[in-house]
């Protein structure tokens, strides 16, 4: 597995954890990508960890036109219902108030193409999550998410673009009925939209400073 | 960044992504954690997405022995307590036995988070049960993948971690433990971090790709 079929990128271990960025812009829409390196990517994830090692986890990959923008309607739909939220929201630092708004933009860029990207991942957990113990939940999270993760930084690695999306899940039960999958047992955790990128040099990002999100011994 | 100051393993990012185990009877135990390699590995953890780039996560890193020992019997009771549940709801006898045997088995590991070096909690701010299910489905997309983020970079650095919830059965003991605000923040899980006994570590073996991949539809 470590002797991949596909080009690596001249990335060591830290870098592809650093520069995995969020890629909308960047994705090449007009470079498809080859079924074979999505596998090996998946391969990939698939040696994340699982609640009591279960693998109850599950891709779903799209790169069927009709499909594509069928669950690319439904992502705009949601974004554009998502508006007035986006307007109101605040930030904890003047800093991400300022990064937003080309988040945003971004974001918008995306909005009106998802269904154009050469490959829509939908990673699943089998259950529903909902109706779970908060504990559960944590499980299922804990599997389904580590996961996905994974599949993402072996896709930068291989010059591969994604994005981490959520909103169609205000629509979970469309998309499911457009993938056919079985609602009532299985629980989408995100829609990943996979390209080649534009260029492969990415930057570490800004971040808040390290003492914000870390508390030694207690809160 | 990419220049660490503590030394790396001779790993590929690939290597990294299949060989990051659940490490529970490797952990080194005796060997202590430096403060700063558990900093360089929240940096590289920062670097995960985040849901409108709000970097509302946050880590509760725990050295202190006493409430090591805290948080581990909390992490007994919560295994207590799945096991009572997972008996209660067992269908068969066959469910009955295993989990009977699991109960009577002595619990090797909660005594093993007492005396790690450091305890880990990533944590978010948000709503546990936070409606409708696709904003609980961002707030655990934001800090999920910055812990495995973490996990992998320590796995880099010799250090091994592993992905556990059921302390979370018991998450307001573990709040008040910890000073953490329970009600507008919400633990994702708990590992604990100590240097492996050997940094040698395989792939795992995987259900067939086909079985978890679904092309083009379910």
């Amino acid at each position: 597995m470590t002797t991949s079929g596909h080009p690596v990128l001249p990335l060591s271990a830290d870098e592809v954890l650093t520069t995995t960025r969020s890629v909308r812009k960047r994705l090449d829409l007009d470079r498809p990508v080859e079924r074979s390196v999505i596998e090996e990517c998946l391969r990939i994830a698939q040696q994340a960890p699982s609640a009591s090692n279960r693998q109850h986890w599950h891709f779903v990959v799209v790169t069927d036109a009709a499909k594509r923008k069928a669950l690319g309607d439904l992502y705009l739909k949601a974004r554009l219902e998502g508006q007035a939220t986006r307007a109101a929201r605040t930030f904890k630092t003047e800093e991400q108030a300022s990064i937003y708004p080309r988040v945003s933009s971004s974001a918008d860029y995306l909005g009106e193409r998802m269904g154009q990207v050469p490959a829509l991942v939908v990673p699943c957990i089998e259950g529903r999550i909902e109706k779970q113990s908060f504990s559960g939940q944590a499980a299922l999270w804990g599997t389904i998410l580590p996961a996905a993760w994974s599949f993402m930084l072996a896709a930068r690695a291989r010059g591969l673009g994604t994005v981490w999306t959520t909103i169609h899940l205000a629509y979970e039960r469309e998309a499911a009925e457009i993938l056919g999958i079985p609602y009532e047992e299985v629980t989408q955790a995100a829609l990943i939209p996979m390209a080649y990128t534009v260029g492969t040099e990415f930057k570490l990002a800004r971040r808040d400073p390290l003492e914000s999100m870390v508390h030694w011994d207690g809160w | 960044m990419t220049t660490p100051g503590h030394p790396l393993l001779d790993l590929s990012a690939d290597e990294l992504l299949t060989t990051t185990r659940a490490v529970r009877k490797r952990l080194d135990l005796n060997r202590p954690v430096d403060r700063s390699v558990i900093e360089e590995c929240l940096r590289i953890a920062q670097q995960a997405p985040s849901a409108s780039n709000r970097q509302h996560w946050h880590f509760v890193v725990v050295t202190d022995p006493a409430k090591k020992g805290a948080l581990a019997a909390v992490y007994a009771k919560g295994r207590a307590t799945m096991l009572a549940n997972r008996l209660a709801a067992a269908t068969t006898d066959a469910e009955r036995a295993d989990v009977e045997a699991r109960a009577a088995a002595p619990d090797e590991f909660s005594p093993k988070l007492a005396q790690a070096p450091a305890l880990v909690i990533p944590c978010i701010e948000g709503q546990r049960d936070a409606q409708p299910y696709a904003s609980q489905a961002a707030l655990w997309g934001t800090i999920a993948p910055a812990a495995w983020s973490f996990m992998l970079a320590a796995r880099a650095r010799g250090l091994g971690t592993v992905w556990t919830t059921i302390h979370l059965y018991h998450e307001r003991e573990a709040a008040e433990i910890l000073g953490v605000p329970y009600d507008e923040v919400m633990q994702a899980a708990l590992t604990p971090v100590a240097y492996t006994i050997g940094t040698e570590f395989k792939p795992a073996k995987r259900e067939p790709l086909g079985k978890m991949t679904h092309w083009e539809g379910w």
